[in-house]
């Protein structure tokens, strides 16, 4: 609304509305900074001060970076499908504070995330850094996507979505909670999870995790919780759980692990696991734990058990 | 005292920079839609629903839907495009060498689909599609195709399909009748296949799921690694032809579709691939196909279906004594 005030002239505020959704800017795309969350009417349903509240499905686009001051309030909240939101390289910034580290890491309590798409679809999130808000990061419904992403010490982790999303190239660090967290048929690719109070990474049914790093997290490195993950090319090391986990009928292949302190893989007894380098510590002895070897494993430079 | 005046100045100073920014980003959007048929500073020609109904996105485009591109360039969405009739495309590509960017937006038709994978029902089809490219070397990117009588996005050959959500389409949610590349989509909820590119295609990193037939429905010499199939009401992948198919299948997670897992004609390698709780067979194997390193389990059917293709151990139902 603030766009139409100063614009100020009927004609042009009727073409605004007829064309594009207001503070439409260049390529269409409805911007979107700190001046505009106070002011309020980013969309027709859009109350001043935060969330900011996309109730239009379309292209969004930060033109400046968000701060919040309220634990319990999100910045973004997402009411329509199909939603895009380019932070253009700039930071949505929370108030939560994390302080202490290892196993005495934690963050401020509270109710607000970063953005928050709980519930609906085609949710696309890139590109800037979501940091210190008491909830999660982001929060994704059903086949959404994110990708060039840092998530930063969020309460209760970086990213959790439901059923069918993507994430790629995403940076989940220090969250006190998972850095990535998405139900069935998953999709996580090239992305880097460090020093989570959780899992580095966690899929469902038929996830696929592919050429992922995951370090230092105090939870599993990367783990398929249901059955039918695909588990290739990443490294797990020095997290607090096991290094990999896998459940009914999944494939581990190809992946370093190193010195996971529970285990560095824990495998469901029909899961299958084949060429992957094992090493193991004093303080992470474990190299494998159930599941069928196929050729190629190396664990502490000899066969594994 | 006299820092923090000067600093409230300042802060004054730019938001009334801004403002005026604003004003004119928003006067030059809007009056773009009105006149139509301008470029973007980058030279990419913008295409809006206004601009869509008025004509002349380019020379030779007629008024109201399919907006008709026929010479090749960039072209940017700047709103999302919704049309109302069933059997109209939203875009015609009929020059090649086309990059075509949703910029985030979505592209709807008026299809509705009910229910999810062996319950989806997606009403008549039709001849619409989302985009309809005819020539070769086309780009679409970074938005939703959704909601028309035939395929959200129909491609000929050299194509690529980047970062796209495809859903509610009649009958598959990409379809190509060449070769091309498909990367980052979401083809879920569409009547037929989720993915059905042409020969020599690539898909990478995909999710196909909740589609009625099968989640990707490929061609002879077809690369597909990293997908998940999920939920979908006919196979997983189906990678066979008669006579000689080749491709390559590996590091897909085919789970708990209607019918076989996965099906692989001659000449395809699946290797490394997770085929669980699948409704019909688990590897459906045409002589000369070759596997190894799969986990075939708790599949409906025969968990592989033809002996000698294996060219490394696969795990079956938990162990390694594969039939």
């Amino acid at each position: 609304m603030s766009l139409m005030r100063s614009l100020g002239t009927p004609v042009t505020v009727g073409l605004i509305s007829l064309a594009a959704p207001a503070f439409a800017g260049a390529e269409g795309r409805i911007e979107i900074n700190q001046v505009d969350a106070a002011i309020g009417g980013v969309t027709p349903g859009d109350a001043p001060g935060f969330p900011v509240t996309l109730d239009r499905p379309g292209s969004y686009v930060l033109t400046g970076n968000l701060a919040t001051s309220d634990v319990n309030e999100s910045a973004l909240r997402v009411l329509a499908d199909g939603v895009t939101i380019d932070l253009a390289g700039f930071q949505i910034e929370g108030p939560a504070l994390c302080s202490g580290s290892g196993e005495t890491f934690g963050c401020s309590s509270g109710s607000g995330s970063g953005i928050d798409a709980t519930g609906r679809q085609r949710t696309a999130i890139h590109g800037g850094t979501i940091r210190g808000f008491a909830d999660y990061g982001v929060r994704l419904g059903d086949a959404s996507r994110v990708f060039d992403l840092r998530l930063r010490r969020n309460g209760r982790g970086g990213v959790i979505g439901s059923d069918r999303c993507i994430a790629r190239s995403v940076h989940a660090l220090e969250n006190d909670g998972a850095g990535i967290d998405l139900g069935h048929s998953a999709v996580v690719v090239d992305s880097l999870t460090h020093r989570n109070a959780e899992a580095g990474i966690e899929g469902d049914f038929a996830a696929v995790l592919i050429g992922n790093a995951s370090q230092t997290n105090g939870g599993d490195g990367l783990s398929g919780l249901f059955g039918g993950n695909v588990i290739h090319a990443n490294t797990a090391v020095e997290n607090a759980g096991n290094g990999i986990r896998a459940s009914d009928g999944a494939l581990v292949t190809r992946n370093v692990l190193q010195a996971n302190e529970t285990r560095n893989l824990f495998l469901n007894a029909s899961a299958g696991y084949a060429r992957n380098v094992i090493t193991s510590t004093a303080s992470s002895p474990v190299t494998v734990v159930g599941g069928v070897a196929l050729d190629g494993n190396l664990c502490d430079n000899g066969a594994c058990p | 005292m006299i820092r923090m005046d000067s600093m409230r100045r300042g802060a004054r100073r730019s938001l009334r920079r801004e403002a005026r920014r604003r004003r004119s980003a928003a006067l030059s959007a809007v009056v773009g839609m009105v006149a139509g048929g301008a470029a973007a500073e980058d030279g990419a020609i913008e295409i809006h629903q206004i601009r869509a109904l008025a004509g002349s996105v380019v020379p030779g485009d007629a008024p109201g839907f399919p907006v008709t591109i026929g010479r090749s360039g960039r072209y940017r969405l700047t709103s999302n495009l919704v049309v109302s009739s069933p059997g109209i495309s939203a875009i015609r590509v009929d020059a090649p060498d086309v990059v075509l960017d949703l910029n985030g937006f979505s592209i709807e038709g008026p299809n509705v689909c009910t229910g999810e994978g062996e319950t989806l029902d997606c009403g008549p089809i039709g001849s619409a599609n989302g985009v309809f490219a005819t020539q070769e070397n086309v780009v679409v990117r970074n938005g939703t195709l959704r909601g028309f009588s035939s395929n959200g996005a129909s491609f000929a050959s050299g194509f690529r399909a980047i970062d796209l959500f495809l859903t509610e389409n009649a009958i598959h949610g990409l379809s190509s009748s060449g070769d091309g590349e498909v990367q980052g989509c979401v083809a879920f909820r569409n009547g037929f296949a989720g993915l059905s590119p042409g020969r020599r295609s690539n898909l990478l990193h995909n999710v196909a799921s909740g589609n009625g037939t099968n989640g990707i429905q490929a061609a002879q010499g077809t690369r597909i690694v990293g997908n998940s199939l999920w939920q979908n009401g006919g196979r997983g992948i189906s990678l066979a032809n008669s006579g000689l198919s080749g491709g390559l299948v590996e590091h897909n997670a085919v789970v708990d579709n209607g019918g076989d897992g996965m099906l692989i004609g001659d000449g395809v390698l699946a290797i490394s691939n997770s085929i669980r709780a699948n409704g019909g067979n688990g590897l459906s194997v045409v002589l000369g196909a070759a596997y190894g390193y799969n986990n075939v389990r708790a599949n409906g059917g025969i968990t592989i279906t033809v002996t000698g293709g294996d060219v490394a151990s696969n795990v079956c139902e938990g162990n390694l004594s594969c039939p």
